[in-house]
């Protein structure tokens, strides 16, 4: 049996190597066209070298969105683009467009075509209908319950994805348009504006029935499908997703290990316990920055999982230092401020080989090694002693 | 509007209006509409029971006007035996055509022998000329979404000549969701709503004018634009070169509104589209009619600095 592959996004070229450097098989990332994230900062072409290079290095895959729902006018430059990436080494395209894909399939036969959850596949026939047209994987819509993973998986010799981890659309996806009535903003070509998560009166007959104080929402609770994961690997899905092109470099790496993790651990012994779920589970909300839910793994989808009054973090730790170097003799850490830390904050440390380390920060230094009470600057480098060793881009946080 | 060169003969298009109430169906069948769009399972706008469905189709049989049907539910993994089971079905009473949403509709329809019916409406992801030729050279009918500008329609048609289908009139579907979001809501704010496929709720976001109908029913929610679609003076330029105008009913209630559209639509030349629009509009003053997409191109990204 082949190990399930743990794919999780990138937004620029540092977020991809810290996610394949955390435990990622495979990463996500959008170029600078045809891709979703118009915010994200999106790869050129030298950094699509780059990491598709550096990922191949390590034994993991890129995958290239090029999932807007295209107009006319967006197809200019596809076919060079393709050819391009194709060039570049890179593993797999992820599309919403039949069109493209089976262009892909026809034109550039060294890349996968992926069919996007824009296309919101929920059912082993549509997959059948897709394996008609030659694509090589299916990203499945968050509106399947584990119940019909299952069964599609059985169903089908389809490579399935499946998202694990990370926001959602409210409505089926490729299938709003919410924001360009609200905002004139393309939901499908990367313009959208989340008017599901915005606030809403209802009225029924002309009256108002919705509450003032607590108006109706469309928001959804994030995703979080880590009691889920084993049931994925046994039931066959080929790839488990984590959502968040948006997400900082602390998010993608708490998750992707956190998942790794669990993973491995299945791999290794067979069987994750419950308290081994719930450990698991707590790494997660370190990262979390909204409340999460099963989402429709677990068959239905009542208001426990909207999101009415409440879109704040559950966060339970700050970022606060991204490591830069370590000086093994003198034990210093040097760190990049990321979020406030004083004296004496009790701080764990994490990274890819590195687990939870905890330290009471005694010592800190400004970069003139002038002794330091707190560190207050973001992006300021600041001197820490450290009672073990620390690598490069392990990541340093502290309990809210 | 790009010019437009209408070369073709013109014969074949057609117009069709949806059903959305039964007690419309005869003036509907009367009204000079080639064809009538209808449901009942995994089609959460056309929801008749087996006795409606059928003195539907006995009624649009007896006034020779053709038979559309609507499968526009995306379809859980769980109900792909009834799909099996509606298509069977449907190919006995042999349609004229078959609206779906979901793809998986292509691979039962080619396993029951109905595939040369099909016409794919996901309501957004028709939006160029290559991914709708994808499907019509299959045989696969295709509507073309709904928020594209009135040049992107043009070029589209442009390279599929009589082969796309249009919603013309109407409002448009914005949104389709699997949550019970009204259900939902009032299930939280512990408020006892008859909510259940009701048409007269409409949401309102704080800060703007409009309202957006909203409609929950089994299959999920839908939301709707506040205006209707609205396009006779475009229309007057592109009906021949369409495969299928589609006239959609929902929302509306003055049946006589749909009525009125309809003949005009069929009367509709470029010469006569001003009259038209000056005698619908002085008829429904405080309709919110609106061209709606056609000349609001809808940009790709955010500001930067958002």
């Amino acid at each position: 049996m082949s190990k399930i592959e743990l794919l999780a996004p990138a937004k620029d070229l540092f977020k991809a190597k810290i996610a394949i450097d955390y435990g990622a098989d495979a990463i996500y990332i959008g170029g600078k066209s045809f891709s979703l994230r118009s915010r994200a900062s999106n790869f050129d072409y030298s950094d699509i070298k780059e990491i598709v290079e550096y990922a191949h290095g390590k034994g993991a895959k890129v995958y290239v969105t090029a999932n807007i729902v295209f107009h006319d006018e967006d197809f200019k430059g596809i076919r060079e683009y393709l050819k391009t990436l194709e060039n570049f080494g890179v593993d797999g395209m992820i599309v919403s467009s039949l069109f493209v894909a089976s262009m892909i399939k026809k034109a550039f036969p060294k890349l996968e075509a992926h069919i996007s959850t824009q296309q919101s596949v929920i059912n082993s026939e549509a997959v059948a209908t897709l394996k008609s047209y030659g694509v090589d994987r299916v990203v499945l819509g968050r509106e399947c319950s584990m119940e019909e993973i299952r069964n599609i998986a059985t169903t089908t010799t389809m490579p399935l994805e499946v998202f694990i981890h990370g926001g959602m659309c409210s409505n089926y996806s490729g299938r709003c348009v919410l924001s360009n009535r609200m905002t004139n903003r393309d939901a499908n070509r990367g313009g959208c504006a989340h008017s599901c998560r915005w606030k809403y009166d209802v009225y029924k007959n002309g009256e108002l029935v919705s509450d003032k104080e607590e108006p109706f929402s469309m928001s959804s609770k994030d995703l979080n499908a880590i009691s889920y994961v084993v049931e994925m690997i046994q039931c066959g899905v080929t790839s488990l997703k984590i959502e968040g092109r948006m997400k900082s470099e602390y998010y993608i790496a708490q998750v992707v290990k956190t998942y790794r993790k669990l993973i491995d651990e299945y791999y290794e012994l067979g069987m994750v316990t419950p308290r081994r779920i719930r450990y698991y589970a707590n790494e997660l909300l370190k990262a979390e920055n909204r409340p999460s839910d099963t989402g429709f793994l677990s068959g239905k989808c009542d208001d426990s999982k909207h999101l009415y009054d409440v879109n704040g973090a559950g966060v339970t730790h700050d970022y606060v230092g991204l490591v830069k170097a370590y000086d093994e003799k003198k034990g210093i850490a040097t760190v990049e401020v990321k979020n406030m830390f004083d004296l004496n904050d009790t701080l764990e440390v994490f990274g890819p080989t590195i687990d939870n380390e905890k330290v009471v920060n005694k010592l800190m230094f400004d970069k003139d090694w002038n002794l330091l009470k707190e560190a207050h600057k973001p992006t300021e480098l600041v001197y820490i002693r450290l009672p073990f060793a620390v690598s490069v881009n392990d990541m340093i946080r502290k309990a809210k | 509007m790009r010019s437009f060169l209408i070369i073709v003969i013109i014969t074949c298009m057609e117009l069709l209006v949806t059903l959305s109430k039964i007690e419309n169906l005869y003036k509907l069948c009367q009204s000079g509409t080639d064809g009538i769009i209808f449901g009942s399972i995994l089609s959460p706008r056309f929801n008749y029971n087996y006795h409606e469905f059928m003195k539907i189709n006995e009624m649009c049989l007896k006034h020779n006007v053709k038979r559309y049907i609507s499968i526009d539910a995306l379809i859980s993994e769980g109900d792909k035996p009834v799909l099996y089971d509606y298509l069977e079905f449907l190919k006995k009473i042999n349609p004229d055509g078959i609206y779906f949403a979901d793809l998986s509709v292509i691979n039962v329809a080619k396993n029951v022998g109905l595939e040369t019916k099909l016409i794919y409406d996901s309501g957004t992801m028709i939006c160029n000329s290559l991914d709708a030729n994808f499907f019509i050279k299959q045989g696969i009918g295709v509507v073309l979404s709904r928020e594209l500008s009135i040049d992107e329609v043009v070029d589209i048609i442009k390279n599929n000549l009589r082969e796309v289908d249009m919603q013309v009139f109407g409002h448009l579907r914005m949104s389709y969701s699997k949550r019970k979001f009204l259900g939902n809501y009032f299930k939280h704010i512990g408020k006892d709503v008859d909510y259940l496929g009701a048409d007269d709720i409409r949401l309102q976001e704080e800060g703007r004018d409009y309202v957006l109908p909203i409609i929950e029913d089994e299959y999920g929610t839908r939301i709707y634009t506040d205006y209707i679609l609205m396009m006779y003076k475009e229309l007057a330029h592109i009906k021949y070169v369409l495969k299928r105008m589609i006239v959609d009913d929902n929302f509306i209630e003055d049946e006589n509104l749909v009525l009125s559209v309809i003949r005009d639509i069929k009367r509709l030349t470029v010469d006569n589209s001003n009259f038209l629009i000056e005698g619908i509009n002085s008829k429904y003053p405080n309709m919110n009619f609106s061209s709606g997409y056609l000349y609001k191109k809808t940009t790709k990204v955010k500001e930067a600095n958002e």
